[in-house]
């Protein structure tokens, strides 16, 4: 049977996300290990398109892409001089890569064993839907099977109307109670990184503030 | 409709029975299912969990950790392609409150998490910096760590 | 679609009115330091005292009433509203502390810097309306928001101490652990979502089946308790406490050994006793294990400890080993009576919280003494037990006030923590569970050692030539009113725990 072109596609994505996952933890300059972090995000976006998260996928490269690495970019500029390579990168130990293998051994016996166990519901003869676990179910189209009306219909009210709606009527409470959680955050980020306490503060206090 | 094309692309694809477990991977791998997104995002987090537990860099450990809430997300959006589309499934015909794409909400407030969690945690290396005049993690060591 | 009409209306806002409350306290007091100068400043701490005072009441005025809210996602039962209730006042204690510092004429002679910050207090709301929300949360995505509300002021509030190294290193600390038990956590959680479609409490329970083996959701299972046990420091995630403990200013240690102890524990028995009862039989096993190791390894580590918050650190990590019965003992009783809506919540409930109630004011209490007699020329971070030799011929007060706080913590009569200890180990043991009581048992007796090395240095040993102690610790009337408030509540959850009782066996599940 040929290869469907979504999994070439999706090969193409996902191994492009992985490999700069890992170029991330073994480049010298920050600045690039940053940049590979960039580019598994913006890979990562391309997967959330071809899973139909199209509101998603904008929200990861706006924000996460965007917002949060450029912050990320802006205090390593601050620390080191572009291009310069971190002193403190990992140093090769034998701890690390017994630990890299054993790592990777768990991963691979745990990828294994998922496929596996789903693949064998039945592998000669077609498995009714009642048959097979929600997870088991094939996800993408295939050539055979084109998206009729009513799914196309269900995946465009999925997308982003209904995440809006759901966010701001039944998970309301969630969703303020992040906007606590940003001003928290804005707010101690203030605090922490301001040079000084203020004057005043610092008159009232007296001893102990740099 | 029948029951089978109630599924979002239910045609589970005929596969041919491979004699041994290599071609019965493959054949099983050959049809992008869920399990593909979930094999990534699995990658992923341990890329991120290892990278926690080797960089001595404040800022690459912090990289890593958005690695694994990368990862978390895309097992969240892989999930509620099964799930939000069932559960919708389940509304266009009971009429019950339980449209919820529940798994990109998650993603969001991940999202929104990363990047108070990137602030905050930014601001603590740099105020850490600005008193040790350095971002590696063994220099954390006034107190045994 | 009809179904999915919302309006304000269908919000049940008396039960959120608490968290309703505190956040327009968070603004307040984050606002009022720019138009309240100098000494008006004084105002800010009472505000936040008041902001705490209207939840309190808010709180008792849904006793009993079960209220819930947000398609029963946060329910403010009575459970909720009790632990509400401990969350308040240690808050409230830690404000009335923290303004003996921050208000310039209120300020006494200390050593740990200086919480210049007036922003110290809304983070400290902040982390009440988390610790509130993670209690009365039954929807993972809620209980997750609650858990980082709460995390990510206190990785600020630990480094609050602008001068101290410490206070950043414990920060940096703090919140590279927490960042990487936040991962554990959410990845968990995506697996849950996996295995069952739905994260609210009731959904998980209907697809937990100790029949049928579904690894997707045991290994989601495990790795959220993997990221509880980071947060509520159990063994083997606890490494991070110490450090963490012995550098954050002296009363934000206390208030994170308290609140946030509390707090875990409330959502870790909410999720384990409504959400993923039905697997008793397969985690109790590791929970067991992970109590009594918890225990073992916070006392073991605490006894040759020389620093005193350190000392301090490690014996609350032995603390929640014990409270871990309390899960157990939950896990059982609920999994063979089966869990309803407005069941009276049974022992295990009324033993955690009690536990819980003594634990927080002889912890805070502890903490306070240790900021209050902590000279200014040095950290409290460096505070020893030698340094504290012959504190009974100096401060025949605070040393009897801290012995009795080291008391309760070891769990002697007519302390909150004997009862505490008492009634907790006597409900595991009618529960069955001989083996780990007796191992709690001698746990309690291991960690007597440690903290009646602190009370024999106070009382029997001759001082140190040099004085590395606050010559006069400072007479200022809120850090006695702070450390009364402790000693007395220490004693009368001691000594008359019906009124405390009566209240708990009215606690219930809500509906």
């Amino acid at each position: 049977m040929a290869i469907s072109f979504e999994i070439v596609f999706f090969g193409v994505f996902a191994g492009i996300a992985v490999i700069l996952a890992i170029m991330m933890l073994s480049v010298k300059s920050p600045v690039h290990a940053a940049l590979c972090l960039v580019g598994v995000m913006i890979m990562l976006a391309i997967l959330y398109l071809m899973l139909h998260a199209y509101f998603l996928s904008v929200v990861q490269i706006v924000v996460y892409a965007g917002a949060v690495m450029v912050l990320f970019l802006f205090v390593i500029m601050f620390f080191y001089s572009p291009g310069a390579s971190d002193p403190s990168r990992m140093s090769v130990h034998f701890t690390h890569i017994a630990g890299a293998i054993i790592l990777a051994v768990i991963l691979l016996a745990v990828i294994t064993g998922s496929f596996l166990l789903s693949g064998n519901v039945s592998l000669t003869e077609k498995p009714s839907a009642a048959q097979m676990t929600d997870i088991e179910k094939p996800i993408a189209e295939t050539s055979e099977a084109p998206l009729t009306e009513e799914t196309s219909r269900m995946i465009e009210k999925q997308n982003p109307q209904l995440v809006g709606r759901m966010l701001f009527t039944k998970y309301l409470l969630p969703f303020e109670l992040t906007s606590l959680l940003l001003l928290a955050a804005m707010v101690g980020a203030v605090v922490l990184a301001r040079r000084s306490p203020p004057a005043e503060a610092g008159s009232a206090g007296g001893d102990g503030n740099d | 409709m029948d029951n089978d094309s109630l599924y979002f692309l239910s045609n589970w694809a005929n596969v041919e029975s491979g004699g041994n477990a290599l071609l019965t991977m493959w054949n099983i791998f050959k049809h992008i299912s869920i399990h593909h997104y979930l094999t990534v995002a699995a990658i992923i987090f341990t890329i991120g969990f290892y990278g926690v537990i080797v960089r001595r860099n404040a800022i690459s450990i912090l990289m890593s950790i958005e690695l694994m809430l990368n990862a978390v997300n895309l097992n969240f959006v892989a999930f509620n392609q099964i799930w939000g589309l069932k559960i919708t499934r389940a509304a266009f015909t009971s009429n019950e409150d339980v449209l919820t794409p529940v798994g990109q909400i998650f993603t969001i407030f991940i999202i929104i998490i990363a990047a108070a969690e990137a602030a905050v945690g930014l601001a603590i290396v740099i105020a850490f910096y600005r008193q040790r005049h350095s971002v590696k993690v063994e220099d954390a060591d006034l107190m045994r760590w | 679609m009809t179904s999915m009409e919302f309006s304000p209306q269908t919000i049940d806002f008396t039960a959120i009115m608490p968290i309703i409350i505190i956040s327009a306290g968070i603004l307040v007091t984050l606002l009022l330091p720019f138009a309240a100068k100098g000494r008006a400043k004084i105002i800010n701490p009472l505000v936040a005292l008041i902001v705490l005072l209207a939840a309190f009441i808010s709180s008792a005025r849904i006793w009993d009433l079960g209220r819930a809210s947000f398609d029963g996602m946060y329910t403010a039962d009575n459970a909720t509203l009790f632990a509400s209730f401990i969350f308040i006042i240690v808050a409230f204690i830690t404000v009335i502390a923290i303004t003996a510092r921050y208000c310039p004429f209120l300020r006494s002679p200390d050593g740990e810097g200086l919480f210049a910050s007036p922003e110290v207090f809304p983070l400290m709301l902040t982390v009440v309306v988390g610790a509130i929300v993670m209690s009365a949360s039954r929807n993972l995505i809620l209980t997750f928001l609650a858990i980082e509300t709460l995390s990510i002021p206190l990785y600020v509030l630990a480094g609050m101490n602008l001068s101290s190294e410490r206070s950043k290193e414990a920060s940096l600390k703090y919140f590279l652990t927490g960042a990487f038990a936040s991962g554990f956590l959410a990845y968990g959680i995506s697996l849950i979502y996996g295995a069952v479609g739905k994260l609210g409490y009731h959904a998980i329970l209907d697809a937990c089946s100790p029949t049928a083996a579904d690894y997707t959701l045991y290994a989601g299972l495990a790795l959220v308790a993997v990221g509880f046990g980071f947060k509520v420091a159990l063994v083997p995630f606890h490494a991070w406490v110490p450090d963490v403990y012995q550098g954050s200013p002296a009363l934000i240690s206390g208030f994170m050994a308290s609140l946030v102890k509390a707090a875990g524990f409330t959502a870790i028995l909410r999720f384990f006793g409504e959400g993923i009862v039905p697997l008793y039989g397969i985690w109790w096993v590791a929970i067991a294990i992970i109590a009594a190791l918890t225990m073992t390894v916070g006392n073991l580590m605490a006894l040759n400890q020389i620093v005193l918050k350190r000392l301090l650190a490690y014996s609350s990590i032995a603390h929640a080993g014990y409270l871990l019965l309390a899960v157990l003992i939950i896990g059982k009783e609920w999994s063979e009576k089966g869990v309803t809506a407005g069941a009276p919540l049974g022992d295990a409930m009324q033993c955690a919280f009690f536990y819980l109630a003594g634990y927080v004011f002889a912890i805070i209490g502890s903490f306070a003494i240790i900021w209050w007699l902590t000279p200014s020329d040095k950290e409290g971070a460096l505070l020893e037990i030698d340094d504290v030799r012959g504190l009974n011929d100096r401060h025949p007060l605070h040393a009897a006030l801290f012995a009795l706080f080291l008391f309760s913590l070891a769990g002697f009569p007519i302390t909150a923590g004997f009862l505490g200890k008492f009634f907790l180990f006597a409900s595991a043991l009618s529960h069955g569970f001989i083996l780990l009581v007796v191992f709690a048992l001698l746990n309690a007796v291991l960690s007597a050692y440690y903290y009646l090395k602190i009370i024999v240095a106070m009382y029997m040993k001759s001082a140190p030539e040099h004085a590395s102690l606050c010559e006069e610790p400072s007479p200022n009337p809120w850090i006695y009113a702070v450390v009364w408030t402790c000693t007395l509540a220490t004693l009368w959850l001691g000594i008359i725990p019906a009124s405390i009782l009566g209240l708990l066996g009215s606690v219930s599940v809500g509906g």
